[in-house]
């Protein structure tokens, strides 16, 4: 089902996903032009094309840690990741259990590297949509590079405080054959800066299966993101995966061949 | 002839303890064999009873495609279950049929997490074709009920009760993640480890929707007639789909067998080592009574050739000799393999016990009853006799060639 | 024409690269009817002379005819089948076949005849008073004496009726009281059936009986005497 790579893909791609969440929420550009605007006045559409024009960035090289909590049990890993919009992304893992491992995506397709192993993987195609079986991600999850516009049709509930910051309330639902992992979705947008500080992700039946929250907001060059990133399985107690950002530099130029097989295997 | 009979016998007789060793010995390995059989016999039935009454049922019809994919089990080939129900009412020889709705899901405790089979059942079907509702402990769940039946062990491992509730998390058929909350209705100790460890039941309505299906099950499962042949019905079933226009495939229970039939296949890979074992036994047994006899009677044997006994029956006496060990040894064993195949027909005997959670891949557990098997009963008697006569010929012609003056010279 | 003739009979016997004269050229023969005695020194060639009789073994040279019938020249199925009709064996060391009663070694005789008329029991019956055994017919040879046995034997090879009788050492393993009643019972028959005796004895008490008496000596007739 999951070709061999079993659980370590799985785990591996879990740390990968909430990176590549992560930076798809986590910046934006302090220009002021998000904060002159009247929180009253905008539709939902619009603070939702504010908040996707403002996620993606051009580039990023960082390092990170990631906390996986499950119950008692608590796993540390480092990596480092470069960044080019959301079409290119390579992660690597510095820790000692995972050193050397490595994920690439490019564009649709995601290729893994376990130096261990000396085993190369590629994910793609069908295995796409049946690989999973119900599991906490998908591959298609983590390819999902569409913007969040394209896929959902978002309706303003509200106005919210929350964690301290004035939140407009997004609720999403699915557009009608778009296939999407969560059919709804909640937003808590921050009304000045565009940035999602909270986001619900629920099952087709209306569950509320992840909550992930930024706790911590940095600035570096002139551009704020979220530092310090939570998410929480809410059917496992005490499960929850925490991003954070421990050195970021924004529009540095990456190399190409970064983002190449050659230097996935290297 | 009727004089060596009588010699031979005579023969055989008076090495009482060499006799009685020799074909005890084959007697022993015959019967382990009949044993063997008659469990792998029983076992063979067993599984069939219970992949028929638990899984397969006699006949299933799956959208095309399906069973290509049937590992990842596929939601997006469907049947519509009310289209296909309608075709099969006019087709001789089915007694019932049900639809299933089969799907990879994942069980959530709150605390824990496995990956489990959905099987959605129509409940007032279901009964109709599967023996599942035999092994319920606790209610059965009502259609449009949120409500699950739960294989015994995985119940125990996730430490649930009827009454408790979880969640089944999984996918809708367009990709988007689902969590269905479900209350145990019932736990099921089936005969089959799969059902009992891997296997949720709820009812298929409530599945259907939940995997945005409207409705559609992924198989029809009918049981035939007593009597029918499941290759005829199988074929009717196929042709009325085809006049219906209704695309799907039809199988038999022996196609899912098939999955198993390489487990039968290194049984018989192990009733051959027991053969090879039998053969081995019993050619160094006679080979042994021969010499040691011939070296005994070596006057004996030079003054039958001087009173004119020709090789050939010398030959002949000593492979009768042989032959009746064979016909002593096959007889003995074929009664202790008779007697001890009665014992395993009428009481089994228990794994359950001995081998709690292991899956040796066959849909069976508990009590393993065995079966009749007339025809290797016959077989091994066979081999006995057949072995110890062709066994004895080399050494007897050994014998058999001495040189009378020789032997006479002897003692 | 006599029974058996015997022409320049040499038989050698290899022992690996060595060559054992065992006879040496024996020229004799023997007319039907005949009581006829081998003596000789141990290792002078008795049994081999017997064997060579008995068919089961050839002449390195010179010519045995039975009857005329030189037997060299037949084939070893023909050889079995003169020995199983024609010629009765007596040996020293009785050689009955111990898990078969009195009855049935005598019996056996009949049986490789082919044998199974109704009067096989008639025969067998009346053999075995002949030689005094009545009422000891399903006596197995380890509960016979061994005067005993020896008379099943030479029951055994009179019973079908045979040319030749040949006897090596009969009375050997018996006390002198027990080997004079068996060379008695073998004159006896001789006497009442016209049948040929040839035996071979170092007992002079025993040669005292035979009609005739060769003497071997290092493979040669060294002496022929007829009484
Ligand atoms: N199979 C054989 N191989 C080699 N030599 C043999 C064989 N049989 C007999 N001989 C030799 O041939 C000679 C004659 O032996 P044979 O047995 O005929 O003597 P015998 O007169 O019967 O002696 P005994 O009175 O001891 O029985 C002896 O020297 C014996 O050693
Ligand atoms: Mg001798």
């Amino acid at each position: 089902m999951m070709v061999g790579t079993g659980i370590r893909t799985k785990i591996g791609l879990r740390m990968a996903m909430a990176l590549l969440v992560a930076l798809a929420i986590g910046s934006t550009e302090l220009s002021g032009a998000g904060a002159a605007v009247e929180a009253a006045d905008l539709t939902a559409e619009e603070i939702v094309a504010r908040m996707d024009a403002n996620a993606y960035m051009a580039s990023a090289h960082l390092v990170a840690k990631l906390v996986i909590r499950a119950g008692s049990r608590e796993i540390t890993k480092q990596m480092e990741g470069w960044v080019v919009g959301n079409q290119k992304a390579m992660v690597t893992f510095l820790n000692p259990g995972d050193r050397g491992t490595k994920y690439l995506k490019l564009g649709d397709e995601l290729w893994m590297f376990f130096p261990d192993a000396e085993d190369l993987v590629k994910i793609s195609g069908h295995m796409l949509k049946q690989g999973m079986m119900g599991s906490d991600f998908s591959y298609q999850d983590a390819l999902e590079s569409e913007k969040m516009g394209e896929l959902y049709e978002f309706k303003l509930a509200g106005v919210e405080t929350y964690d301290g910051a004035r939140c407009y309330v997004l609720e999403a639902t699915a557009l009608p054959g778009k296939q999407v992992s969560y059919p709804k979705r909640k937003i808590w947008v921050d009304c000045e800066k565009f940035v999602a500080r909270r986001e619900e992700l629920y099952a087709a039946s209306g569950k509320l299966l992840k909550v992930s929250r930024v706790e911590e907001v940095k600035e570096k060059g002139g551009r704020t993101y979220a530092s310090r990133v939570v998410m929480e399985d809410k059917l496992k107690r005490g499960s929850s995966t925490t991003l954070i950002i421990e050195q970021v530099e924004f529009d540095v130029k990456i190399p190409d061949d970064v983002f190449s097989l050659r230097n996935l295997m290297r | 002839m009727g004089y060596l009979l009588k010699l031979a016998a005579r023969n055989l007789w008076r090495q009482k303890r060499r006799t009685a060793l020799t074909f005890l010995a084959i007697a022993v390995g015959l019967a382990a064999l009949i044993e063997v059989d008659c469990i792998m016999a029983g076992v063979d039935r067993d599984a069939i009873d219970n992949l028929i009454n638990l899984e397969t049922g006699d006949v299933r019809i799956h959208a095309q495609g399906y069973s290509a994919e049937r590992e990842s089990l596929p939601i997006d080939r469907t049947l519509d279950p009310d289209a296909v129900l309608t075709v099969l009412k006019d087709v001789e020889k089915i007694r019932a049929a049900t639809p299933r709705l089969m799907f990879g899901a994942r069980l959530n405790t709150g605390w824990e997490e496995i990956p489990v089979m959905g099987v959605g059942i129509d409940p007032e079907r279901d009964g109709q074709v599967f023996t599942l509702a035999e092994y319920v402990d606790g209610r059965w769940p009502a259609r449009g009920a949120a409500e699950a039946l739960l294989g015994y062990d995985l119940a125990r491992v996730l430490e649930l009760a009827p009454g408790d509730t979880f969640t089944l998390v999984t996918r809708t058929r367009d990709g988007a993640f689902q969590a269905i909350d479900l209350t145990v209705a019932g736990l099921i100790r089936s005969p089959h480890p799969q059902v009992n460890s891997g296997q949720v039941y709820l009812p298929l309505d409530v599945a259907s929707q939940a995997l945005a299906l409207g409705g559609a099950a992924t198989e029809v499962v009918l049981k035939t007639q007593d009597g029918a042949r499941v290759e005829d019905v199988s074929r009717n079933v196929r042709a009325a789909l085809e006049d219906a226009g209704i695309s799907g495939e039809v199988l038999t229970w022996r196609d899912a067998a098939s999955d198993f039939l390489a487990i039968s296949q290194s049984k018989q890979g192990f009733s051959a080592l027991l053969i090879f074992m039998i053969l081995v036994i019993a050619v160094v047994g006679v080979v042994n009574t021969i010499l040691l006899g011939a070296m005994e009677r070596v006057r004996e044997i030079g003054m039958m050739k001087a009173m004119g006994m020709t090789t050939r029956e010398i030959v002949l006496l000593f492979m009768l000799e042989a032959t009746g060990i064979g016909v002593l040894g096959s007889v003995t064993g074929c009664l202790i393999g008779i007697a001890g195949n009665a014992y395993l027909v009428s009481h089994g005997i228990d794994i359950l016990e001995s081998y709690k959670g292991l899956d040796i891949g066959y849909p069976i557990a508990g009590v393993i009853r065995g079966a009749w098997n007339w025809p290797m009963i016959a077989e091994a008697f066979l081999l006995g006799i057949v072995v110890s006569w062709v066994a004895s010929y080399i050494p007897a012609r050994r014998v058999a060639a001495q040189d009378p003056i020789a032997s006479l010279r002897q003692g | 024409m006599a029974l058996l003739e015997l022409e320049g009979v040499r038989k050698d016997y290899r022992q690996g690269r060595l060559t054992v004269p065992a006879l040496r050229g024996i020229d004799l023969e023997v007319e039907s009817g005949e009581f006829m005695a081998i003596a000789g020194p141990s290792g002078s060639g008795k049994t081999t002379l017997l064997n060579l009789v008995g068919c089961l073994d050839t002449p390195t040279e010179g010519v045995i005819r039975l009857d005329g019938i030189e037997l060299a020249k037949l084939p070893k199925a023909q050889l079995a089948d003169i020995r199983r009709r024609r010629i009765g064996f007596v040996f020293q060391s009785y050689n009955l076949i111990p898990v078969l009663t009195a009855y049935e070694n005598v019996e056996f005789s009949l049986a490789l005849l082919g044998e199974n008329s109704s009067n096989v029991k008639d025969r067998v019956m009346r053999i075995l008073a002949d030689v005094g055994l009545s009422g000891l017919e399903n006596r197995r040879p380890g509960d016979l004496s061994g005067g005993q046995q020896q008379r099943v034997a030479i029951a055994r090879a009179l019973v079908k009726g045979p040319d030749l009788v040949l006897a090596d050492e009969p009375t050997a393993n018996l006390d002198s009281e027990t080997g004079k009643a068996i060379i008695e019972l073998m004159l006896e028959m001789n006497q009442k059936k016209g049948t040929t005796f040839i035996f071979s004895t170092h007992d002079p008490m025993v040669m005292n009986y035979a009609r005739r008496l060769v003497t071997v000596r290092d493979g040669r007739v060294a002496e022929d005497k007829r009484r």
